[in-house]
């Protein structure tokens, strides 16, 4: 049976590579008619080499001179008459059918919606510049795909709700993945157990507000580490997500975390707490009993963020996968910058929600709850099918990770 | 006949079954050996507590017949004493 599991994940895994190498060889070419000391165009071109390398081989950036370039400014006439751009400025940029005149930041977003459009739909990619330049364009008229799929998306994904007004269900669907994520990676047991052990510590302190101050701060500590964390991950996927074959890779990780995570959950039978190692429970719990004994109120509040930085490093390779996946949906949906930090907030409030509620329950009562080992049972589960779902998406529907169902 | 139940403070599992086992000593006259994985460390290491807490051990005469791990609900642990011949405090 063992056999028989390990030949199918050879052969997926296989197939997934194949994908991989398939999907590799379509590309899109992005056209940029430029002129040399016109400002705009220099934004752009900026922002063209940093999407370049963002890309990889899925994306290729042809540029052509118009202001000085007499056979580049014939070419862009052509092109213009063509495709009926009626404009006369530069930058004009054309992406199979689909064309920008101009440039402003907000353009950024929309260039890369639609070269994302064109790597995941080829059949409606056609090289329109190409086919001009080299007069077999017959085409009586051009269908901008592109961008009747981004105004289908835009009305499909607005919602209007009294008083509120409009929203964006595109961004309900990332805090809500955001606040589900988060919470089955909070029921992760890896740290858990630090925590009790912390607080059963701190119960038998006398000064409560001490008791307070140090629980609260290994929270926050442990809350600042794991943002940091996600932060940084999201910077470099950010940059590379673009790549299909990056993107295939994140999904062939999140499939392997979803089988670790389903084995888990397939093999503890038994529900209760797994005994850490006990060189490491004994290192960790000697540090905890020092700084709660620690007369310096400094010096203990200098010992727990230590232990909160250390122990949430450590324990991060216990839980990464969900994470690494939550910053692959911000990277797909393009969110970065301050928005990308208050999603992770959000994430991160609903992380820690279950240590939130044993900590001021213990500090209330002076009792610690302990939360039935069960739902860590199930937290593998429902775990193990979001990876193998958002794997499985990566590879075949990533635009339904960008919350656009069509 | 006597219980070894071996916990830790920092087990969740183990808080949910001292309630539980304090219940069951409510109805159940039990003789109970309370050791905790850290602190007792060479008693616990005697029994062998593997990799899953909390354990709870049935002795007879100091010899092993039932060994329970992890979470078990109260009717199932009311369940297992009664099979072990353990009888309610008034009966």
């Amino acid at each position: 049976m063992k056999k028989i599991l390990k030949i199918i994940c050879y052969v997926f895994i296989f197939n997934l590579i194949f994908i991989i190498n398939v999907d590799a060889k379509d590309k899109v070419k992005l056209y940029f008619f430029h002129g040399d000391g016109c400002p705009h165009c220099y934004e752009e071109s900026l922002f063209l080499k940093n999407i370049e390398q963002k890309y990889e081989d899925d994306l290729e950036i042809v540029k052509y001179e118009v202001w000085y370039q007499k056979d580049n400014q014939k070419l862009l006439e052509k092109v213009k008459h063509k495709m009926k751009i009626e404009d006369s400025g530069v930058p004009i940029t054309i992406i199979g059918p689909t064309y920008f005149i101009g440039y402003s930041d907000v353009d950024d977003q929309k260039m890369m919606r639609a070269i994302n459009y064109y790597l995941d739909n080829p059949d409606n990619y056609k090289d329109i510049v190409k086919s001009i330049k080299n007069n077999t364009f017959k085409d009586k008229k051009i269908v901008d795909y592109f961008s009747l799929y981004d105004q289908k998306t835009d009305d499909n994904t607005t919602l209007s709700i009294p008083i509120i007004g409009k929203v964006n269900l595109k961004n309900v669907s990332v805090w809500i993945a955001a606040a589900t994520i988060g919470l089955v990676d909070g029921f992760n047991p890896c740290a858990m157990w630090v925590l009790l052990f912390l607080i059963s510590m701190l119960i038998g302190m006398k000064n409560r507000k001490r008791m307070w101050i140090l629980g609260i701060s290994f929270l926050l500590t442990s809350a600042i580490v794991y943002i940091a964390i996600m932060l940084s991950w999201l910077n470099i996927v950010v940059n590379i997500t673009a790549s299909i074959t990056v993107r295939n890779i994140i999904a062939i990780v999140a499939i392997i975390g979803a089988i670790v995570n389903l084995n888990s959950f397939r093999k503890s039978a038994d529900s209760g707490c797994q005994v850490v190692d006990a060189k490491k429970r004994r290192k960790i719990l000697t540090k905890i009993k020092k700084f709660t004994t620690e007369k310096n109120f400094w010096l203990a509040l200098l010992g727990v963020i230590t232990l909160a930085i250390s122990v949430n490093i450590i324990e991060l390779a216990c839980s990464a996968g969900l994470p690494l996946i939550f910053t692959q949906i911000l990277a797909l949906n393009n969110i970065t910058g301050i928005q990308s930090f208050l999603y992770t907030l959000v994430y991160i409030f609903f992380f820690l929600l279950d240590d939130l509620v044993i900590f001021i329950i213990a500090m209330i009562t002076a009792k610690v709850t302990g939360i039935s080992t069960k739902y860590n049972k199930y937290s593998h589960l429902i775990g193990g099918i979001i990876m193998l779902l958002i794997g499985i998406l990566l590879i075949f529907k990533p635009g339904w990770l960008m919350f656009n169902f069509n | 006949m006597k219980v070894v139940k071996i916990t830790a403070i920092w087990c969740s599992a183990c808080l949910i079954m001292n309630k539980i086992w304090k219940q069951i000593l409510e109805k159940y006259d039990i003789e109970t050996i309370e050791l905790d994985l850290d602190m007792d460390m060479e008693e616990v290491d005697n029994y062998k507590p593997g990799d899953i807490l909390p354990v709870f051990i049935f002795l007879d005469n100091e010899k092993e017949i039932k060994r329970i791990t992890g979470e078990v609900k109260y009717d199932d642990l009311v369940k297992i004493l009664e099979e072990l011949g353990f009888s309610e405090k008034n009966s």
